[in-house]
């Protein structure tokens, strides 16, 4: 067991044992292979002395459980971190930002607590997955979606508070953005709720996100100033019908146009659905058919297309684009989604093939047409999140296949944030794939193409794999501080992060002699002036760590 | 959230890099020797309760340990999937886990041959039950890089188990039809956690085995 830092044996002895009495003695996990199950499944530090790892775990099953083991946590110094489902592989899993930390396992908080069908929305506690909450409004026959992440089987808070996103329309992609109240124990151990939750009997709470006065549900995300035990959420209605259209267009020229039309459209509401941009010509899949792929393999490609694809710069060269020109494969590929009524979505089909005609030898093609709701049996013909039925399909990809000969034990993301606009896509690929030369690291070697899961930016998201070996770990870790480093020179930084690089990624955020990172660490200190939430988390310490740290 | 992008980087990667692996693969995997499967084998004494057997019909391999599963006695048989476990966990799996009692209860056993990540996606929702993956095989993991003298063989099964049962395993892997002795060499798993697990490599000879393009893995979970 590795004890928390500054922690004597006794006193430790002494919270568990409060913690015992606090949940039941079944719910306090001391013993190795228990505290085992919460190492990080995808840990960058995969055999190595430095893994982030914890030294017990509780599990509460209420929210005044949760307030008493706070207040434990408070007498002993003994730091904590609270997860939900614990599924955030990629991004840290599981696994403390700070080793020797007590786990908070909120999973037994399962409940569903309400789901609205007439005012569309939901509150749950951090327990609730993505399947959990479907398989309720399904058992109920509610006529709202969710919106999940793929693979779906992480919280509902959990990803909203780590600021993820999912497949749906824009305004319930972003799941923090689609949260209405929230609450949580604070460090001391107080409940505090936020928008209108914060009026006794409030009668609107999910319906009115900000209250009054400041607007403080931010700062309980990719944070460590509370553990919330309650957040509500807006869903979609159920649509009636969805479409998907694909555009394609064949010149390299193109991309610019195509981004510019697609923003227009996106932020004027003709098309709310998940974008999806491909490049057939550089061999680069839209989301909806990587499982296609991965099933039957990509499609084949002729001696002469790899060798174009081989000698091309950035993705391009005019023997590339006349290829395509002649064999008809698409340049660029964008998949638009809408839902809503059939005569609805009918004439936004119409409107976007319209503004996309302006740019020369645009094509159109109608994907899928799907009147709804769709027989979840049938759901995997399509690329179910966007449909609002979470998957664990995702995992059907990645294992070894002759096109993918030497899968990973796991990945850590890269996921800066760029403009939306075709200039940065092209620019992000010179930057990075330079990078990943240099560094000699597996990020890509082909054209990438950004994710559109927020609105008005793109998402540049690339997977460097942990492996079984120490030193090919230790180098990709230290490339991928670079990256993030390369990264901010050029303005762009991550959106999330594993706890491993959270301080490389905050330090980007250096504005004004690092202002923002100053200003959480004076509101670190005054809400949890003991340091026992989740410490280091997005590189925010308490006072007694941060010289450490530093 | 993104797990398609990390393979859909791998697949665009291994194409538009003119990827001679990818274009030079066989378009099947080599054939597994069926006629060397045995009938469905019955269940020696075993320590298991065990639940239901799972394996992938995709790879001839693991249709072979499923066909011999068939006898074992499992209380809900052998299960075929394509891959996907949302099914079976969905509808299956996550009732009988839920239901398995206290933290520290001790449910059936699952045991089964899938991909490697199918594994990964129903180890970690086990774990949400407190359930562990007491075995695993995994078949063909890549020996280490050398220096290896050039017959060295490629694939290996790398065994994790507890160490009464790795020289039956190893026996039983080095065997023409090792995927048929699997299912009841997993089903006789003793289930004690407070034993160690050790992992040892067990190569493959070239000739003797065909192994699969597929990375799959045998396990048991309890």
């Amino acid at each position: 067991m590795k004890l928390p830092a500054g922690v004597s044996a006794a006193d430790f002895a002494s919270a568990v044992a409060e913690f015992e009495t606090a949940v039941g003695k079944p719910w306090v996990f001391t013993r190795e292979e228990d505290v085992d199950l919460y190492r990080d499944a995808f840990s960058p530090f995969l055999h190595e002395p430095e893994e982030l790892v914890a030294s017990a775990a509780v599990a509460p099953a209420s929210t005044e459980e949760v307030q008493q083991i706070v207040r434990i946590a408070n007498r002993y110094k003994v730091p904590l971190y609270p997860i939900s489902t614990g599924k955030n592989l990629g991004y840290g899993g599981s696994a403390p930002a700070y080793s020797g930390s007590v786990v908070v396992d909120l999973k037994r908080m399962n409940r569903v607590i309400e789901v609205n069908e007439a005012n569309a929305f939901a509150l749950v506690e951090p327990g609730v997955s993505y399947f959990d909450l479907y398989r309720h409004i399904q058992e109920h026959k509610l006529k709202v979606w969710i919106d999940c992440p793929d693979p779906g089987w992480g919280s509902v808070i959990g990803n909203a508070l780590d600021r993820g996103g999912g497949y749906t329309t824009a305004n319930y992609r972003n799941h923090f953005d689609s949260h209405c109240g929230m609450e949580i124990v604070l460090p001391s151990g107080e409940l505090l709720r936020t928008g209108m939750g914060a009026i006794p009997n409030s009668k609107t709470w999910q319906q009115y996100k900000s209250g009054c006065g400041p607007w403080i549900d931010g700062i309980f995300s990719q944070s460590n100033f509370g553990i919330v035990t309650k957040m509500g959420f807006w869903l979609m209605p159920e649509p009636e019908a969805y479409l998907r259209g694909a555009v394609s267009l064949s010149r390299y020229a193109d991309l610019s146009p195509m981004v510019e039309t697609l923003n227009y459209l996106e932020n004027a509401r003709i098309t709310a659905g998940f974008p999806d941009i491909a490049s057939p010509l550089n061999g680069y899949p839209p989301i909806g058919q990587v499982q296609l792929w991965n099933e039957t393999g990509p499609p084949k490609m002729t001696d002469e297309h790899l060798k174009l694809l081989g000698a091309a710069k950035l993705g391009y060269s005019p023997e590339l684009e006349a290829y395509g020109i002649k064999s008809g494969i698409a340049y660029w590929e964008l998949w638009l989604s809408f839902h809503g009524p059939a005569e609805v979505i009918e004439a936004q089909w119409q409107a976007t093939q319209r503004h996309f005609s302006k740019i020369e030898g645009a094509k159109f093609r109608v994907v899928d047409r799907v009147k709804l709701p769709i027989d979840p049996a049938k759901a995997d013909a399509y690329h179910e999140p966007e449909l609002g039925v979470p998957s664990l399909r995702a995992f059907s990809i990645g294992a070894r296949t002759p096109w993918n000969p030497t899968p990973s034990k796991g990945h850590m993301w890269f996921s800066p944030i760029v403009p939306r606009t075709g200039e940065a896509i092209i620019e992000a690929n010179r930057v990075f794939s330079e990078a990943a030369r240099e560094l000699d690291m597996p990020l890509f070697r082909s054209f990438c193409m950004p994710a559109c899961f927020w609105e008005r930016c793109f998402i540049f998201i690339l997977a460097t794999p942990v492996t079984e070996d120490p030193a090919t770990n230790k180098r990709y870790r230290e490339g991928f501080k670079k990256l993030i480093a390369i990264g901010g020179q050029h303005g762009w930084g991550e959106y999330r992060t594993a706890p491993v690089f959270q301080k490389s990624v905050m330090d980007v955020y250096s504005y004004n002699n690092h202002a923002l990172q100053r200003f959480h660490e004076t509101l670190k200190d005054a809400v949890d002036p003991n340091g026992i939430m989740s410490p280091g988390r997005y590189a925010i310490w308490p006072k007694h760590l941060r010289e450490k740290r530093t | 959230m993104n797990r398609r992008m990390f393979c859909w980087s791998s697949a665009a990667a291994a194409i538009s890099a003119g990827s001679a692996a990818w274009a030079r693969m066989p378009d099947a995997e080599p054939v597994y020797p069926t006629a060397a499967l045995p009938q469905a084998l019955t269940l020696p004494p075993g320590k298991l309760p065990l639940y239901k057997i799972v394996y992938d019909r995709r790879f001839p391999i693991s249709r072979a340990f499923g066909i011999s599963a068939r006898g074992l006695g499992a209380a809900t048989g052998a299960e075929a999937i394509d891959g996907d476990v949302t099914a079976l966990w969905s509808n299956d799996l996550r009732l009988l886990w839920s239901a398995g009692g206290s933290a520290h209860s001790r449910g059936r056993a699952v045991a089964g041959m899938i991909t490697v990540h199918g594994l990964l996606c129903l180890e970690q929702l086990a774990m949400d039950h407190r359930k562990r993956v007491l075995l695993r095989v995994e078949h063909g993991a890549v020996l280490a890089p050398a220096p290896a003298p050039a017959f060295a063989p490629k694939f290996s099964h790398r065994v994790t188990a507890p160490e009464s049962m790795l020289n039956s395993l190893k026996v039983a892997l080095a065997a023409a039809d090792w995927p048929a002795r699997l299912p009841a060499l997993l089903a006789s798993s003793p289930i004690d956690f407070g034993r160690p697990r050790h992992t040892r490599l067990f190569p493959v000879s070239d000739g003797l085995i065909a192994m699969p393009a597929q990375s799959l893995v045998s396990f048991v979970i309890v």
